[in-house]
């Protein structure tokens, strides 16, 4: 063994016990059965465990027990971040801590074939299992939703379970495991130790503001044809604005601009840098290094002339169909219809390529914005999550129009979930007539006030405890008052 | 970012063995083999030589279109594939056959760079699974030198370091493993070549990247096994310094190999039917690759040497405690002037014989290797050049358990193996359906497979053949004949057919009527 394993690596690992309830997009009005997960984590300092983000997101319940100790102590979520799939625990008891030393990290990046240990609870037994192998490669790509992060791949097996435990090189963490490739043979994923120390400190000060990232659309420079069109010689490099994230006047960005230099770093034609080591990694990797005061600086090549610009860079990425990242979905039961504001887990869920031609097919919104910012603050897509309940009212209409986009009631164009609830309790009007975003679907018609009188019946018969969800109720709560 | 596109297409082709003679040996690793020095590889700091592979390795992307055997006037849509090459001497890039079979479009980018180099095959050996590339700009070669290859066979237990570009992300990725057994095992169309099987992770995109003991290249990814854990296997040097060699003339020959099919020597009733004594071990012949009375081997000859080593019962030779491969193996080393001498015992008696090894096997129906298949189409039929690619296709989409008549006793099956009967054999079949043509009216719509016997009674020699016949014919109708049991007889009116191919290829957007050595050969004996 090269590398002597050092007892205060184990002492250092806990299994994680957590029992999850996921939401169920097609039943907002309720949570998915509870089921129990395990996985890793490890002590750092400030007596906390550090683990992944997806074992502690929809938990109710968390328990850890120290590697030798036959005990479970409950354990409470500090704080989360489910872009780059981190999160913080905190144990009641201190004297958990006792003879558990935080685990050192590593202060830089580990070399491609640095020997690597990870150390967890994977499937196959109960008891701490270590894994062996070496670094196979360090790339910086998505991890969830638009959060983008340095990865680094192994070749130690990665099973489930591993997830949150730590890869330790000469008895330093590296990183936390947290992934593998599926269908694939040893390609495992750890998250190095730069993101888990932004990470901490951003959560230093305030609650967890996320990763600053660059949203634009992006195209290599490789085509010989782009240069000559461009008016840029052989020794110009860079990667070219296809489409700015923000088209207004004073966004520093423009169609067109190729971005040569990320603070002084060279950005080459595929958009990488090279930043020796064999690290050789997309350009946007070096935003979380030379962000200042929410600005990165870069060189643009513009008409043929180097700019120099200040590009504001931040953790929000204003998403029409937003993650949930943790959260329940909203909803508002109206008689026998189910509304839902549309995310992309909804879409996710839907997935079946059935559903996505025929959503495809009538030019649904949910498939022509999907990737769009919101057109006005508070914009959502307000979808039908579930076949109609059963009841007299919707004989005669289609019975499952599940994912179809509400666009208007009574010819008023509905901005959002909250939105459609108002409108829907302060109509007047004898009829509510719903249409819908795309071609080819029906129009519903229902009498108003019979409708709403069904509500409480509906509930009661599908044994649903509230109308809404707590945003929404208190919203409408809000308005009356 | 725009993704760089992901390797989608393995090379993970085990073939399935041809004619596997000799049962699996179970082999031990000899005790007193030194073990290696753990982690030898692993345990040597990241210095410079150690970073010279990094430079020598490359991604290589192809655009490849494959032959369509069922519409060889076409080829099938072209896919994108990723996959690893290395560079070594001469300013050329070695990788498998496989990433770049029937490339129409290939680029190579160094493992640090961002600029993608346009490449060309300059050699391809589809049976080893090996190729060579050339650059457009050869000043890439420049910064990247060639990898050193290590001039011996690696023992088993030593630490593997491969290189490469498989699925998991973009950047070059290196994993870790051991050399697990050494073997002579099948490659494709029938080659055999050493192997060695190591436990280091092997993923699709790998393919073509170096193996690396001690900053020497031992050998090539090439392919997995499937639904097992970390059974990864390599080229090893000697495979591709026979290769490298073997292309130094100008040109690929193959491997030698000898044909003949042996048997293992381990019943007792087959070892007194030869009276054979106890110190007697060797593999007994029971095919003759020729049965030509001056064919220096017989049947129930005992191959007990080749050369000066000693093959035993199983058919195996141990070259090494840890090295004991099938007596194959030893052809590419004994092998002079295409002659390999064995030592047989026929009759009880030891003789010294030589026999020819050839670089491939003649078959009737040949393997397509890098080649589109040969066609000619007249009126509403297309007959194509019979390969072993289309014959396998056709014999194995009816299934095994489930084999049409019509191919069961047709020379699909019956043939596969076969040499040509006569110098320029070729089997001529239909390839596809009937195009849609008043023509074919009430005949059987898709005799795809059939073996054309005859045309008016003419016995067809090849594609060529057939297609002068039909051009020469002055009679009123065409009758094709089939081989096999269960195909109709088709007749048609010569004339009609014959003024019929143009509309019919107009129609179905076919831009030749043949392939190109089918169309030159007509024009070159045009029709009288």
């Amino acid at each position: 063994m090269a590398v002597p394993v050092q007892d205060g690596v184990e002492k250092s690992v806990v299994k994680i016990f957590a029992t999850t309830r996921y939401p169920d997009v097609f039943k907002p009005w309720t949570k998915e059965a509870p089921r129990e997960i395990s996985g890793t984590g490890v002590i750092i300092d400030g007596h906390r465990i550090l683990t992944n983000a997806h074992m502690v997101l929809y938990t109710s319940q968390i328990q850890v027990q120290a590697n030798g100790s036959g005990e479970k102590v409950t354990a409470t979520v500090l704080s989360v971040a489910p872009g780059i799939d981190l999160a913080l625990l905190k144990v009641e008891d201190p004297t958990f801590f006792d003879g558990r030393p935080p685990l050192p990290r590593a202060s830089k990046l580990p070399d491609n074939k640095d020997s690597v240990l990870v150390y967890g609870y994977p499937t196959g037994g109960d008891n701490l299992s270590i894994t062996k192998g070496i670094v196979s490669r360090i790339e910086f790509t998505t991890y969830n939703g638009f959060t983008a992060g340095l990865r680094i791949q192994v070749d130690a097996p990665i099973n489930p379970g591993n997830s949150g435990g730590p890869a330790v090189a000469n008895n330093e963490m590296i990183g936390l495991a947290f992934s593998h490739l599926g269908g694939a043979e040893n390609i495992g994923y750890i998250i190095p130790n730069e993101e888990i120390n932004l990470f901490l400190n951003s959560i230093a000060k305030d609650a967890y503001q996320g990763k600053p990232g660059l949203y634009d659309d992006l195209q290599t420079l490789e085509n010989p044809a782009l240069r000559p069109f461009l008016k840029i010689d052989k020794n110009a490099h860079g990667i070219i604005v296809n489409d700015p994230f923000y088209k207004d006047a004073d966004y520093p960005l423009k169609k067109w601009d190729i971005i040569s230099k990320i603070g002084d770093t060279p950005v080459d034609d595929q958009g990488m840098v090279n930043l020796g080591n064999d690290l050789r990694v997309g350009f946007q990797y070096l935003v979380q290094k030379d962000v200042k005061d929410g600005k990165v600086p870069l060189t643009v090549v513009r008409e043929g002339k180097p700019v120099n610009i200040q590009l504001p860079v931040s953790a929000d990425r204003p998403a029409l169909l937003a993650p949930l990242e943790g959260r329940y979905p909203s909803y508002y039961i109206f008689g026998p219809m189910v509304f839902s504001a549309a995310t992309e887990d909804f879409i996710e869920n839907l997935s079946g390529s059935n559903a996505m031609s025929f959503l495809s097919f009538i030019g649904s919104p949910l498939i022509t914005r999907r990737g769009d910012k919101p057109a006005f603050p508070g914009e959502q897509l307000v979808v039908i999550s579930s076949p109609f309940f059963s009841h007299d009212l919707d004989l005669g209409y289609e019975k499952e129009p599940v994912s179809w986009v509400v666009k208007s009631v009574n010819g008023i164009a509905i901005k959002n979930l909250q939105h459609l609830a108002q409108v829907l309790n302060s109509s007047k009007d004898e009829f509510l007539k719903f249409e819908f975003a795309g071609t080819g679907l029906e129009t519903f018609v229902f009498p108003r006030q019979a409708m709403k009188d069904s509500t409480e019946e509906i509930l009661n018969d599908n044994d649903i405890r509230t109308q809404g969800s707590p945003d929404i109720m208190a919203a409408l709560k809000d308005a009356t008052k | 970012m725009k993704a760089i596109h992901p390797s989608r297409r393995l090379g993970f082709n085990l073939i399935a063995a041809l004619v596997s003679v000799l049962g699996l040996a179970s082999m031990a690793v000899a005790a007193d083999q030194p073990a290696p020095a753990a982690d030898s590889a692993v345990a040597a700091p990241a210095d410079a030589s150690a970073g010279a592979v990094e430079n020598s390795v490359v991604k290589i992307f192809a655009t490849f279109r494959n032959a369509d055997l069922g519409k060889p006037w076409s080829k099938a849509t072209p896919q994108e594939v990723s996959g690893s090459g290395v560079v070594i001497e001469g300013n050329r890039i070695l990788t498998n056959a496989h990433v770049v079979h029937y490339a129409s479009q290939i680029q190579v980018q160094a493992a640090r760079s961002g600029t993608k180099v346009s490449a060309k095959v300059a050699f391809i050996a589809t049976g080893i699974d090996l190729a060579v590339l050339t650059l457009d700009d050869p000043s890439f070669f420049d910064t990247h030198p060639p990898l050193p290859r290590a001039a011996k066979i690696p023992n088993t237990k030593d630490s593997v370091l491969v290189y490469g570009f498989p699925t998991g992300g973009n950047n070059l990725s290196i994993t870790k493993g051991i050399v697990s057994r050494i073997e002579f095992a099948n490659y494709n169309e029938g080659t055999g070549g050493l192997r060695v099987q190591i436990d280091a992770a092997i993923n699709p995109g790998n393919s073509g990247g170096p193996a690396v003991v001690n900053n020497e290249m031992i050998g090539l990814a090439f392919s997995r096994l499937n639904n097992s854990q970390n059974i990864g296997y390599i080229i090893p040097g000697e495979e591709i310094e026979l290769f490298l060699k073997d292309i130094s003339s100008g040109h690929y020959t193959g491997k030698p190999a000898m044909f003949e099919v042996a048997q293992t020597f381990e019943n007792t009733a087959l070892r007194s039917f030869l009276k054979a004594d106890p110190s007697l071990h060797g593999v007994v012949v029971f095919e003759p690759f020729d049965d030509d009375p001056s064919y220096p081997i017989k049947q129930w000859d005992i191959i007990t040497k080749i050369g000066d080593t000693a093959v035993d019962d199983q058919g195996m030779v141990t070259l090494r405690p840890d090295l004991r491969v099938n007596y194959r193996y030893l052809v590419q080393n004994v092998a002079k002037d295409g002659k390999l001498p064995l030592t047989v015992v026929r009759e009880g008696k030891a003789m010294a014989v030589s026999i020819p090894v050839a670089p491939k096997r003649p078959l009737v129906m040949p393997y397509l290797g890098e080649k589109y298949p040969s066609y000619y189409i007249f009126g509403p039929m297309c007959f194509t050049k019979v390969s072993q690619d289309f014959a396998r296709a056709v014999v194995g989409s009816s299934g095994a358990s489930a084999i049409s008549w019509d191919i069961m006793g047709g020379p699909l099956v019956d043939r596969l193996a076969d040499k040509p009967a006569f110098p320029g054999e070729d089997l001529v079949a239909v390839s596809a359906p009937f195009f849609p043509h008043k023509l074919s009216i009430g005949y059987d719509a898709s005799p795809v497979g059939g073996v054309i016997k005859s045309v008016n009674g003419i016995v067809i020699k090849n594609l060529g053949h057939l297609a002068q016949v039909l051009n020469d014919s002055k009679d009123e109708y065409l009758k094709f004949e089939f081989y096999g049991h269960d195909i109709e007889p088709l007749v048609f009116p010569r004339q009609t057919m014959k003024d019929s191919t143009e509309e019919i290829l107009s129609d179905n957007d076919i831009r030749a009527q043949g392939s190109p050595d089918v169309m030159t050969a007509l024009a070159d004996k045009p029709t009288n």
